[in-house]
């Protein structure tokens, strides 16, 4: 029965298992190329659609595992955390971010991948970083309001939101995704890069 | 010798590959994955270590340490710790480990740190304010279908998109 | 012969199609499920804690112990445990707890375990996983430690409705001697204790947030 009971393992263990699932992770993001902030801006610029590929690919796969195995009652219902929904931080966070993900050409995590392969520009994102997550601390008094109660809906998945049975937004959410690849390819046959770095 | 650096990865099955190690994720400890968690706490706590007596006033920071005694003993700070060293791997058996600044044809390697640290700085307050980043809310909330993270990934492409055409000058 | 993404995208609609159709027709959400499971908790032995071992925290500096009061101001202001702060339902619903960490040991108390096993229902949904309700509530402390006059039978006692069983001549908060009897108090009692303290709590915390 999933999720595994790890406490027994001791802590040593268990944070070792968490370096290796961040290992893991940081080796698929480089490997698709997410290391490189050329490739991530050019999402936006639709040359090149691999953030949106892995992106939704990522989400599809994990998303149709998890469902399957909770339907096949291998998956303890309730047991998976998932995000408590903050509607309009989330969303003004999300614009904000966006905005420094076009400037910066990176996220967090990948920003941490160019790092490591010894990228200067991913160096300076992460700097940043720090700076930008500072200047929150410093100045979330003046919106703590917002911060915590504005849609403050708990735990909320999009099909109770929009009022449809999970298994029909998950039928949806593949049809979006393959429709967004669809799309991507075209995008990228019209407008993207000759000869380049991408497969 | 300049080793000719490997291709990439297909995105659909980096996507795929991605998407099972983030249900592992789940399957192992209830939750999925995580960057800028990490990255948050350690500057917190650097932060708290360089100016104690302002910390303790701090609400955010008094909240951001959940075992105050190891403060660093926390999952985001492996998982990150993890993520630098399989960059790093990836990188070195593609061979591509080599100091460089990623930057668009007409824009100077220190322009490009400029932009990356203003960049940085405006994402760390944006994922800060969202709770989380593409890893914890995008992918990992959006697997299990939380309604704000998918509200949250779809603010995030629509700030990116909407901005791109003004800044289209530091990349194309 | 389909290309392999016609195919792994067909596979993707087909594995959604057939899941959705197996999915339970009942809509219990994962919130319900979450919640039902909790409810089960609720009635368990292991979320409750004596009278005497509150008070054994409470002179622990180690355990980080928030007790929570979830009954009415004037309630609380008659009498309340020393040190306890009075939180209320409403709050509690709406995320507000104050600042108690995730990690905290919380004791939550009423009159009986009325309105207690809601709060506990609240904070353990919100995931604070150390949350404990005080066993009998301050009916429970005052029949411990309280003086043996203090709770008077004849007023009803309603363990849903969480009514008032003791009687006080004054309202004086935390300053009647049975809201902090001292450590001393526990000499020669026994109790099981349910509160691990100072372990390496694993606290599944989830996202970056």
């Amino acid at each position: 029965m999933f999720p595994l009971s790890i406490e027994s393992l001791g802590s040593a263990a268990v944070n070792g298992l968490y370096v290796l699932t961040g290992f893991l992770f940081g080796f698929a993001l480089e490997q698709a190329g997410f290391g490189n902030s050329r490739n991530l801006a050019s999402q936006f610029y639709l040359t090149d659609m691999r953030v949106l590929k892995v992106m939704f690919s990522a989400i599809v796969t994990a998303m149709l595992l998890l469902f399957g195995l909770e339907v096949a009652g291998l998956v303890r219902p309730g047991a998976l955390y998932i995000n408590p929904t903050h509607l309009w931080p989330g969303i003004v966070g999300g614009v904000i971010f966006g905005v420094g993900f076009v400037i910066g050409g990176y996220c967090p995590g990948t920003a941490v991948v160019s790092l490591s392969t010894l990228k200067l520009d991913g160096a300076f994102f992460v700097l940043g970083l720090t700076v930008g997550m500072v200047a929150f601390g410093e100045t979330l008094p003046l919106f703590r309001g917002f911060f915590d109660a504005s849609g403050a809906l708990g735990e909320v998945t999009l099909n109770q939101a929009l009022g449809l049975p999970r298994g029909v937004l998950v039928v949806l959410i593949v049809l979006m995704a393959l429709g967004m690849f669809w799309v991507a390819e075209r995008l990228e046959g019209r407008y993207g890069k000759r000869g380049s770095e991408s497969c | 010798m300049n080793r000719q650096p490997k291709n990439y990865l297909n995105p659909y099955l980096a996507g795929v590959l991605l998407g099972v190690v983030l249900t592992a994720s789940f399957l192992v400890f209830g939750h999925g994955l995580g960057a800028s968690g990490g990255v948050a706490l350690l500057t917190g706590v650097a932060q708290s270590a360089l100016l104690p007596a302002h910390a303790e006033r701090n609400p955010y920071l008094v909240n951001l340490v959940v075992s105050p005694e190891r403060p660093l003993d926390n999952w985001t700070v492996f998982e990150v710790l993890g993520v630098l060293l399989g960059g790093l791997a990836s990188g070195w058996l593609s061979g591509r480990v080599r100091v460089e600044t990623f930057r668009g044809p007409h824009v100077s390697a220190r322009a490009r740190w400029g932009y990356a640290f203003v960049g940085g700085g405006i994402a760390g307050f944006g994922v800060r304010l969202a709770r989380g980043c593409t890893s914890s809310q995008a992918l990992s909330g959006g697997a299990v279908l939380s309604a704000g993270s998918w509200a949250f990934m779809f603010a995030v492409f629509g700030g990116a998109y909407l901005l791109a055409y003004f800044v289209r000058r530091l990349w194309i | 012969m389909l290309k392999p993404k016609t195919l792994a995208a067909l596979a993707a609609v087909v594995v959604a199609v057939v899941l959705a159709l197996l999915d339970r027709p009942d809509p219990a959400s994962r919130l319900d499920a979450r919640r039902a499971a909790l409810e089960q908790r609720l009635e368990s032995a292991d979320i409750r804690v004596s009278p005497e071992e509150t008070l054994e925290l409470l002179y622990n500096p180690a355990a980080r112990l928030h007790l929570l009061d979830v009954r009415e101001e004037a309630e609380f202001n008659l009498f309340h445990l020393g040190g306890a702060r009075r939180a209320a339902l409403s709050a509690l619903a709406r995320g507000d707890a104050g600042a108690i960490r995730r990690d905290d040991v919380v004791v939550v108390m009423s009159n009986g375990e009325g309105r207690a096993r809601q709060a506990w229902l609240l904070l353990a949904a919100a995931g604070f996983e150390q949350t404990y309700i005080l066993r009998g509530g301050i009916h429970g402390w005052l029949g411990v430690f309280g003086r043996p006059d203090r709770l008077d039978p004849s007023l009803q006692a309603c363990e849903l409705d969480d009514c008032r069983r003791y009687r006080f001549e004054a309202a004086l908060g935390e300053r009647h001697p049975e809201s902090d009897p001292g450590p001393h108090a526990l000499e020669g009692r026994s109790f099981e204790r349910k509160v691990r303290v100072q372990g390496a709590q694993r606290r599944k915390s989830g996202s970056c947030g």
